[in-house]
C-alpha cells in the first residue's frame, strides 16, 4: 500500500477516533461508577459513603 | 543471440583458450588467466599490457552470463573496476559490459550494492554553470534538468572479458556526475573526447532476476546518487493531506468549542466553614451537601464540572459523587483546589489555581444531583471559603483535539525528516557535503 494510502486511512481513523470520542463524551477521568446510591442521600449526605476516597491533607501548604 | 560471432582465441602469453563474444566488434580481449591485455585486432592478438590482479570489487555477473534485460537479451561480455580517490580514500565500483549483436551495448554498474542501468547517449547535454553561490552547476537533455553532484578523476583498476576499446589498467578519465533520481547523467572527458552516458538506478533483484544469479543481491550500503528518495512522489501529498485533515479539525474545533451550546445545567455558590481542628471521618462526613436535581438531556455525553473558589494561600479537597436520581447509578471522583502566592528575592510567585475544570464521561440523560463533601485545613471561620459549582452539558475535550493533531501530524513530519535525512546523506557524498571534502 502507498504511503499516501495508508495517511489517509490512519488519518481518517484518527479523525474518527475523535468524533466518536466527541460523540461518546470520553475525557480521562476514569470515576467510580456503581449503583449503590440510595434514595436517603439526599437526605442524608453525610451518610454515604463514597467508592472514592481520594482523601484529604491535612497540615500541608505553605 | 548470434552464436555465429563467438569464436576462441588462444593467448599468445600463457596459451589459456579465450571466447570473443562480440565478434568484429572486439578491439581488446583480456585473458584472465595470466592477466594480460591482447590486441583483438591483431592477427598475432599482441600484448597490449601485463598487469597484477586486484580483487577490488566482487564480479557477480559471470562472463557469457545471458539475461533478459528491458524485453531484450544481453550478454556479459566485460567486466571493469574504475577507482577514484576522495581524500586519500579510493573508493571503487564495477561495470559489466552487455552485448546485444542487434541493440550494441549497454552497461551495468555497482557500488555497494547500488546498481545502475547505463547507456551511452547520442545526444549531447548542454551544461550550465552555477548562476550563484551555493548553486550546483546543471546539465540539461531531453528536457530533464540534472543538478552536478560530483567530479574526480576515474582510474581503470581491474579489466577481464572483451572490450570495444582498448583498455588499460591505469586508463583515466575525468568524471562528472550529476543527477536527477532515479537517473544519473555522467560525462567521461579525455584529452579531446567526451563521451555522456545516462543510467537508471535498479535493484539488486531485478539484476537476479534477469540474469537468474543464485543467492540474493548485497544489501545496498548508504544512499547512492540518483537512489530514488523513500516515499517517492509521497512528501507533497502526505503534507496536502496533513492540510486537509487539519482543516477538518478545525471545522470540528470551531463547531464544537464555538457553536455548540454547551448549556449550563446547574450552577450555585456554596460556603465551606472548616471545623478548628481537623475532623475525623464522620464530622467530615457532616460536611456534605447535596445540589438541587437537574435534568441531563439527549445522547450520552461528557458533563463538565467547574469548580471555582477564593482560596488564598489555601487548598481545598472536594469528594464528588454524580447521582442518578432515579437509578442511584454513582459516579465518584475526588478533586483538589490549591492556590498560593507571595512575594520573595526574586518578586512576585504563584502557584496552583483557585479553579479546578473536569469532564465527567459518557452521562446518560436522566435527572441527577451531586453529593459534595468539602474538605480545607483547619482553623474555623479563618479559613471559611466560598466555592461555586457550575455543571454544563455535552462540553468537548480539548485535549483530544490536541492529541488528534499531534496523531495526525506525527506521519507527515517522520517522512519529511526521512526524505531531509535522506538527501543529506545523498549529498554527503557529493563535492557540497557539508564537510568540505573539496580536493
Amino acid at each position: 500500500m502507498s504511503t499516501i494510502r495508508l495517511y489517509l486511512l490512519y488519518g481518517g481513523l484518527v479523525l474518527s477516533l475523535l468524533g466518536a470520542a466527541e460523540y461518546r463524551g470520553w475525557s480521562p477521568l476514569s470515576p467510580t461508577e456503581g449503583k449503590t446510591a440510595p434514595k436517603t442521600v439526599r437526605d442524608n449526605p453525610g451518610a454515604y459513603r463514597p467508592h472514592y476516597r481520594g482523601g484529604a491533607y491535612y497540615f500541608r501548604g505553605k | 543471440m548470434v552464436d555465429a560471432l563467438v569464436r576462441s582465441l588462444t593467448c599468445p602469453q600463457c596459451g589459456a583458450t579465450l571466447t570473443v563474444r562480440a565478434g568484429d566488434h572486439t578491439v581488446t580481449v583480456v585473458c584472465s588467466h595470466c592477466n594480460s591485455i591482447l590486441d583483438a585486432k591483431d592477427p598475432s592478438l599482441k600484448v597490449l599490457q601485463r598487469f597484477a590482479a586486484k580483487q577490488l570489487v566482487p564480479q557477480y555477473i559471470p562472463l557469457g552470463a545471458r539475461g533478459r534485460w528491458r524485453g531484450t537479451m544481453w550478454e556479459v561480455i566485460g567486466f571493469q573496476v574504475r577507482t577514484i580517490r576522495v581524500q586519500g580514500i579510493d573508493y571503487s565500483w564495477g561495470e559489466y559490459l552487455l552485448f546485444n549483436p542487434y541493440e550494441g551495448f549497454r552497461y551495468l554498474t555497482q557500488y555497494n550494492g547500488h546498481w545502475n542501468d547505463v547507456i551511452v547517449l547520442k545526444t549531447v547535454p548542454k551544461v550550465y554553470k552555477a548562476r550563484a553561490t551555493g548553486a550546483k552547476p546543471q546539465a540539461v537533455v531531453l528536457g530533464e534538468t540534472f543538478q552536478h553532484f560530483q567530479t574526480a578523476t576515474a582510474t581503470t583498476t581491474q579489466v577481464v572479458g572483451e572490450f570495444p576499446w582498448t583498455v588499460r589498467v591505469g586508463d583515466k578519465v575525468d568524471v562528472s556526475d550529476y543527477v536527477d533520481p532515479p537517473r544519473i547523467l555522467s560525462s567521461e572527458s579525455t584529452a579531446g573526447e567526451t563521451t555522456w552516458s545516462m543510467g537508471e538506478y535498479v535493484t539488486g533483484d531485478r539484476i537476479w532476476q534477469a540474469y537468474e544469479l543464485p543467492g540474493s543481491p548485497p544489501d545496498p550500503i548508504g544512499v547512492y546518487a540518483n537512489q530514488p528518495a523513500p516515499y517517492p512522489g509521497s512528501l507533497g501529498r502526505v503534507w496536502q493531506a496533513f492540510a486537509a485533515f487539519l482543516g477538518v479539525l478545525l471545522l470540528a474545533a470551531v463547531w464544537r468549542f464555538g457553536l455548540s451550546p454547551h448549556a449550563v445545567v446547574y450552577e450555585h455558590v456554596y460556603q465551606y466553614v472548616p471545623p478548628a481542628t481537623p475532623p475525623s471521618d464522620s464530622e467530615a462526613a457532616a460536611a456534605a451537601l447535596v445540589t438541587d436535581t437537574f435534568t441531563l438531556n439527549g445522547r450520552t455525553s461528557a458533563l463538565e464540572l467547574t469548580t471555582e473558589t477564593n482560596l488564598d494561600n489555601s487548598w481545598a479537597y472536594f469528594a464528588f459523587a454524580l447521582i442518578n436520581d432515579s437509578t442511584g447509578t454513582t459516579y465518584d471522583f475526588g478533586r483538589e483546589v490549591a492556590y498560593y502566592d507571595g512575594r520573595d528575592v526574586d518578586g512576585y510567585w504563584s502557584e496552583g489555581s483557585t479553579r479546578d475544570r473536569v469532564l465527567i464521561p459518557s452521562v446518560p440523560s436522566g435527572r441527577y444531583y451531586v453529593r459534595v463533601q468539602p474538605e480545607g485545613p483547619p482553623g474555623g471561620t479563618f479559613r471559611a471559603f466560598t466555592y461555586r459549582l457550575r455543571l454544563r452539558r455535552d462540553v468537548p475535550w480539548g485535549m483530544a483535539y490536541l492529541l488528534a493533531f499531534v496523531l495526525l501530524a506525527v506521519p507527515p513530519a517522520f517522512v519529511l525528516l526521512r526524505s531531509m535525512t535522506f538527501e543529506h546523506t545523498r549529498w554527503q557524498e557529493s563535492d557540497y557535503s557539508d564537510t568540505g571534502d573539496d580536493e
